[in-house]
């Protein structure tokens, strides 16, 4: 067989059989790849075919709703986490992640409420706690932050983050001292924090 | 109704957790005195309200109003004090729609309310029987109660985006009053209510301006004015760290134009005496007491109309509104 007749043979093939061709793409390996690409919204396509094959699927439900919490499609993505609970109503992710979404539209309470849940079964889960104390930061909730933020602080030490929200609230309940202490803390871990720098130097 | 009550609290018990319902309580008062009024004197009010609110979804409000308003004692005639009593019944449920990047709410309140009013009259009798100048005369001071009652719904669409720079909402309100007395006519009151509000300098500061378009059914109530235009502006500054011990924000109000029968759906309060407000200009602050606890206190000046008997007076006020938060 010449080559000539191969390459009419391939393309007579693919020609009579398109899906089987583009079937062969990993749809999970496609929605990764547009995603460094920083393209969203056509990588959440990808798990759309997963769950139109596979309506009961968890983690497609997981996936599409992380991919659409970074497209700005907040509610799609609550709603995507939210079947991804109803089918594991034990997962943690899946109220981890709601969070996201929920932080995004400044909704606190409803913050609040899943981070609750995630600690009540994992008390010192660190992305509850963080997602908890933003949402204690929105509602201006400074004495319950600083109460809280101390006590992750003594579990997370070299955790800059937490000591952000530590110094943010000292700072909010005029506690000038204790906000520098924790903002130059913040400095050793995070030389360039351009916010606790502004607040050092004032 | 048991039945309805029954089956609400099983709905709640079975689709709602404790822990995400917040609750709120609030006591307010307020004092006026009326100057240069030649009827109007004082008024004197308390308020209780208790609301609910299910996550940011839905929440529903309950409030009971009484003000007592006092007349010039000099006339031997006409209305003496007036009770006003309201009970206030609220619902709102909040919206994420796709299409808009922000929450989209809808409110309704209403009022239910009677103005108890005591006026004196003088009945003058013939005491010695025939005519002519041996006749006497005396004259008997009574006292009769009249009751006014209002009804009025006010719904209310507003929008508010998740950063919460920007406002918008449009609320309607339909009042409805009816007397007792043959000689008052019944009353009804539309009122059109769109508003707009941003924040600026970082959101640390807050603009909101609301019109106020009232038209006035025919009744001798109004003396011929059947519609009232306003405009209410208010800025509202919110402190940073470095604020007053425990000032949260400080707020001004000015209104211009004229407001008669208001409904106002940010207090949940109603205007409904017939005098036409000509001005009125606040100023006050709120103080965060502890973490749940807030105090709003404001003072404020208005000016006022009666055309039908000339009267032209202003009133000062103080007011006062502390809430705690479950």
């Amino acid at each position: 067989m010449t080559e000539r007749t191969i390459l009419i043979f391939s393309l007579v093939f693919f020609m009579l059989f398109p899906t089987t061709a583009l079937g062969d793409i990993n749809p999970w390996a496609e929605s990764y790849r547009l995603e460094a690409l920083s393209q969203y919204e056509t990588a959440t396509k990808s798990i759309d075919a997963v769950i139109e094959r596979k309506p009961q699927h968890e983690f497609a439900y997981l996936r599409r709703g992380w991919l659409n919490y970074l497209a700005g499609k907040h509610n799609t993505s609550i709603r995507d986490y939210q079947k991804a609970m109803d089918l594991s109503p034990k997962s943690l992710e899946a109220r981890l992640g709601i969070m996201l979404p929920l932080i995004a539209q400044q909704r606190w309470r409803e913050v609040n409420s899943h981070a609750n849940k995630v600690l009540e079964v994992a008390p010192w889960n660190y992305y509850a706690h963080v997602r908890l104390m933003i949402a204690e930061e929105g509602e201006r909730k400074w004495d319950t932050l600083l109460k809280h933020a101390t006590a992750v602080n003594q579990r997370y030490p070299s955790d800059a983050t937490v000591l952000l929200y530590l110094a943010r609230a000292n700072a909010w309940q005029n506690n000038d001292k204790a906000a520098r202490n924790a903002y130059q803390q913040v400095l050793e871990r995070s030389p360039s924090h351009i916010e606790a720098l502004q607040y050092l130097s004032q | 109704m048991r039945n309805v009550v029954t089956l609400l609290l099983l709905f709640l018990a079975q689709n709602t957790c404790a822990d995400d319902w917040y609750w709120t309580g609030s006591a307010q008062t307020l004092f006026k005195s009326y100057n240069i009024s030649t009827e109007l004197d004082s008024l004197c009010g308390i308020a209780a309200s208790f609301s609910a609110d299910y996550l940011e979804r839905s929440g529903f409000s309950l409030g009971y109003s009484l003000n007592h308003t006092e007349y010039k004692p000099h006339f031997d005639t006409g209305i003496v004090e007036i009770d006003e009593r309201t009970l206030y019944l609220g619902a709102h449920s909040n919206h994420h729609p796709n299409s808009l990047p922000g929450v989209l709410t809808l409110q309704l309140g209403a009022y239910l309310g009677k103005d108890s009013i005591r006026s004196k009259s003088v009945t003058t009798t013939n005491t010695s029987p025939g005519p002519g100048p041996g006749g006497q005369t005396s004259s008997t001071r009574r006292f009769i109660s009249t009751d006014d009652n209002y009804e009025v719904v006010n719904p209310v669409i507003s929008y508010s985006n998740y950063r919460k720079t920007f406002y918008a909402d449009l609320g309607y309100a339909f009042s409805h009053y009816a007397s007792d007395d043959n000689n008052t006519d019944d009353l009804d009151v539309q009122q059109w209510t769109p508003t707009l509000g941003f924040a600026f300098n970082r959101g640390y500061d807050w603009l909101q301006l609301r019109v106020y378009w009232i038209s006035l059914s025919n009744s001798n109530r109004v003396a011929g004015k059947k519609s009232t235009s306003a405009l209410e502006t208010k800025w509202i500054h919110w402190y940073n760290q470095n604020k007053p011990s425990y000032l949260h924000s400080t707020q001004i109000s000015v209104l211009i134009g004229e407001r008669r029968y208001a409904v106002d759906s940010d207090s949940t309060s109603l205007f409904n005496i017939p005098e036409l407000q000509t001005a009125a200009f606040s100023i006050g602050g709120t103080w965060v007491l502890a973490e749940q606890t807030n105090l709003l206190a404001l003072g404020g000046y208005e000016r006022y109309e009666n055309p039908s008997v000339d009267d032209k007076f202003n009133a000062i006020y103080m007011f006062a509104y502390l809430s705690h938060q479950w």
